[in-house]
Parts: C-alpha cells; sequence; structure tokens
C-alpha cells in the first residue's frame, strides 16, 4: 500500500532527524507520529498524558514494549489517573524503566493559547508531538504540532515535565 | 468548515424556542379568532393541507439533502485528494513543503463530512416526525369536530351553550393554527437545510478553500508551544 506524502515525510523526518515541523489533527497520524518518536528515541521518553487513554495507547503497546525490551531503556510517564490495565501492566512488566508519577488534574499544565490541558511525548533525541487541544476530540479531531530535531522545544518540554515532578514530589 | 456544520441552527433543527413559540402564538391567537369549524370545510381544509405539506417535504426534500446532494459533496472532497486540485491550491497557497500540511487540513474535512451527514439524518428525522404531528394534528382536527357538543350535561348558564362547546371550538381552532404555523416553519428549515449545503458546495471549491488552508498551516506552523507550571504561565 503505497504511502501518502504525510506519512513519507514523516517517516523521512524521523530516520534523518529532520528540524521539520508537522500539523498533526487526525488520530490516525497523532498514532503513527508517536510510533515514529518511540522508536527514533536513544534511550529515553518523557511522556505526560491527563487520562493515558487506554484505547490508543492499547493500539502502540508493540512500540512500546520493543522499546523497553533494552533494559537501559526508560519511559517516564506523569498522568493525572493511573486507573488504567495497561499502566498497570507496564509497572508491573517494567518495574525499573517504566516510571510513571501521578499528579491532581490541576498540576497539569495549560497551552496558553487553548486554554486547554495538554498532552506531550517527547525523546532524547529532541524529537516530539505536543497536543494542545482536544476539544474536538469526539470528532476525532485534534489540535497538535511535532517534530523530529528541535532541541528548543524538546528542552522547554522537558524542563517542564521535571518541574511537574518537583511540584508534585 | 465547523462554522458551516455548526450543530444548532435556529428553526433548522426545531429547538424548543421555535416548537413553544408556535404554541404559544397558536394558543394566543385562538381567544382572537375563531375559524370556520363546519366538519366538511374542515375535512376538506385537512386534505389540502396535508397534500401540500406532504408535495414540500416529500419533493423538496431530496433535492435539498437527499442522496444526490451528499454524493455532490462526497465527490468534491475526493476531488480535494486529486494531483490536479491539490496543485491548484498548493499553487494558489504558495508556502514551501505545503503538501503534507494539506493532507493533514483534509483529515479536519473528513471529520466534518461525518458531522454533516449527522446533521442532516437529524434534519431528516425531524421532518418526518412534524410530518407525523402534522397528520395527528389533522386527526385531531377532525376528531373533535364530529364531537356532538350539545350533548353535555354541563352547560353555560347565561348562553345555555355546553363548556364542551367552547373547548371544542378552541382546540380546533388550536390545532388548526398549530398546522398552518408549522407549513412556514418547514419552509424556513428548508430554506436554512439548502443555505447550509450551498455553503458546503461553495467552501469546497479550490478558490474558496484555498485561503483556510493557509490559514491551517500558518497557525500550525507559527504555534508556540507555551505551558503553565501551577497555574502559572511565564511571561
Amino acid at each position: 500500500m503505497s504511502l501518502s506524502v504525510y506519512e513519507r515525510d514523516v517517516k523521512e523526518a524521523s530516520r534523518k532527524n529532520l528540524d521539520k515541523r508537522f500539523p498533526n489533527s487526525s488520530i490516525a497520524h497523532a498514532k503513527l507520529l508517536i510510533q515514529e518518536i518511540i522508536n527514533n528515541a536513544n534511550e529515553e521518553i518523557w511522556l505526560l498524558s491527563s487520562n493515558f487513554n487506554l484505547s490508543f495507547y492499547t493500539s502502540i503497546k508493540e512500540n512500546i514494549e520493543k522499546f523497553l525490551a533494552n533494559p537501559k531503556h526508560k519511559l517516564n510517564v506523569i498522568v493525572a489517573s493511573n486507573e488504567n490495565s495497561l499502566l498497570k501492566e507496564l509497572v508491573k512488566n517494567y518495574p525499573n524503566q517504566f516510571t510513571i508519577k501521578q499528579v491532581r488534574k490541576d498540576q497539569l499544565p495549560k497551552d496558553k493559547d487553548s486554554q486547554e490541558y495538554v498532552n506531550y511525548i517527547v525523546n532524547d533525541t529532541n524529537a516530539y508531538r505536543y497536543e494542545y487541544s482536544e476539544k474536538d476530540i469526539e470528532q476525532g479531531i485534534v489540535e497538535a504540532i511535532a517534530n523530529f530535531n528541535s532541541p528548543n522545544e524538546a528542552s522547554y518540554l522537558k524542563e517542564n515535565f521535571q518541574s511537574i515532578l518537583n511540584m508534585a514530589a | 468548515m465547523q462554522h458551516i456544520t455548526k450543530r444548532s441552527v435556529l428553526i433548522k433543527d426545531y429547538p424548543f424556542v421555535s416548537v413553544t413559540g408556535i404554541i404559544v402564538l397558536s394558543a394566543f391567537l385562538c381567544f382572537y379568532i375563531t375559524l370556520k369549524t363546519d366538519t366538511e370545510i374542515l375535512v376538506a381544509t385537512q386534505q389540502a393541507l396535508f397534500v401540500i405539506l406532504s408535495a414540500i417535504l416529500f419533493v423538496f426534500h431530496e433535492s435539498i439533502i437527499g442522496f444526490q446532494s451528499i454524493s455532490k459533496i462526497r465527490n468534491k472532497i475526493n476531488k480535494l485528494t486529486s494531483s490536479e486540485v491539490k496543485n491548484q491550491i498548493i499553487g494558489i497557497i504558495g508556502m514551501p513543503d505545503a503538501e503534507k500540511d494539506y493532507e493533514e487540513f483534509l483529515t479536519t474535512i473528513d471529520k466534518e463530512m461525518v458531522r454533516f451527514k449527522e446533521d442532516i439524518r437529524k434534519f431528516r428525522r425531524n421532518s418526518y416526525i412534524l410530518y407525523v404531528i402534522f397528520s395527528l394534528l389533522g386527526l385531531l382536527i377532525i376528531l373533535c369536530s364530529l364531537i356532538d357538543s350539545h350533548s353535555s350535561i354541563i352547560s353555560n348558564v347565561n348562553t345555555q351553550q355546553p363548556i364542551l362547546f367552547y373547548i371544542k371550538i378552541y382546540l380546533i381552532n388550536f390545532f388548526l393554527f398549530a398546522q398552518l404555523f408549522l407549513i412556514p416553519t418547514w419552509i424556513i428549515s428548508a430554506f436554512q437545510a439548502e443555505r447550509q449545503k450551498s455553503a458546503m458546495f461553495q467552501y469546497l471549491n479550490a478558490e474558496q478553500i484555498a485561503p483556510n488552508v493557509k490559514i491551517y498551516i500558518t497557525s500550525k506552523r507559527s504555534k508556540e508551544i507555551n505551558l503553565s507550571i501551577d497555574g502559572q504561565f511565564a511571561d
């Protein structure tokens, strides 16, 4: 099956670590971007999600497990709710690599423009996906951006992640 | 496209306001205007109104929001993915490396199409409900007209007319006014649905849609990541 231009460009940017911004409005492409960010990581990933949607993350469970199969790799997660069978399974199977911090919803960061709680994933090769609005998610539309090599933005997200951990400690 | 497929349009979606308006106006007018209540005339009027609304509903339904219209809109959306139209739109917006962004923009239209079809389904359902209500009102009018109000044991002392007579007249008038108001309500609703459909067709033209694509791409490319910490944004 031939790839669309979008899919082709995402895979190329991931492979070559290109500094190129991708818009993201569809959930199918959100999955593609997150899979590539996980596959693209060297050793560490940081993920912030308000609810860690079970259905969505189960669809990329294989990518997560493949990443964590290397004992040096780490996946750090901040969530507002950890009542989730997938999270529990990952914590149980990868206790030293999969770390999870549960915080109150109001401790999660909001985007300045949308004023909504955000979700993001960032890895140690400066790749990220930043979702700043999901008000139309019932219609399958999200508002997100991604890049496979943006040091400033990746650094900003990692600092934000650490700030939330410090605040919630 | 969301501004076209917005969920609620006054009158078209028969919200509480328009239905209440019909009921209140009909109830109010009955006190001041009495319509002819001869049974034969009522039955003839009912049949005429019924045929008029049936014609409007079934003949214009198909042209406004029928299968052909949906099919045409779907074809227009599919054309947006063709190389010819894509290159035309990308040429108009004149931004580098826009092809991937344009593809992502199209995913939003696809979702809006799903919403539009749901909207149409609701409009059709509401129209048929209106049709049923209209028929029931007609039936009630005929039934009321057949009741012999003079056989009531409750009489009005002054006029010697039974109370039931006045209730019957009021109800017949009320149902008739409600029917009469339902027809223009549906016509306005149909015009609004037609306008919505036309706006969709317009939007899906390359020249119309190109500026929206440009806005989408620009907003995504210029989006800054700016997060709050503990509810506060950095200056």
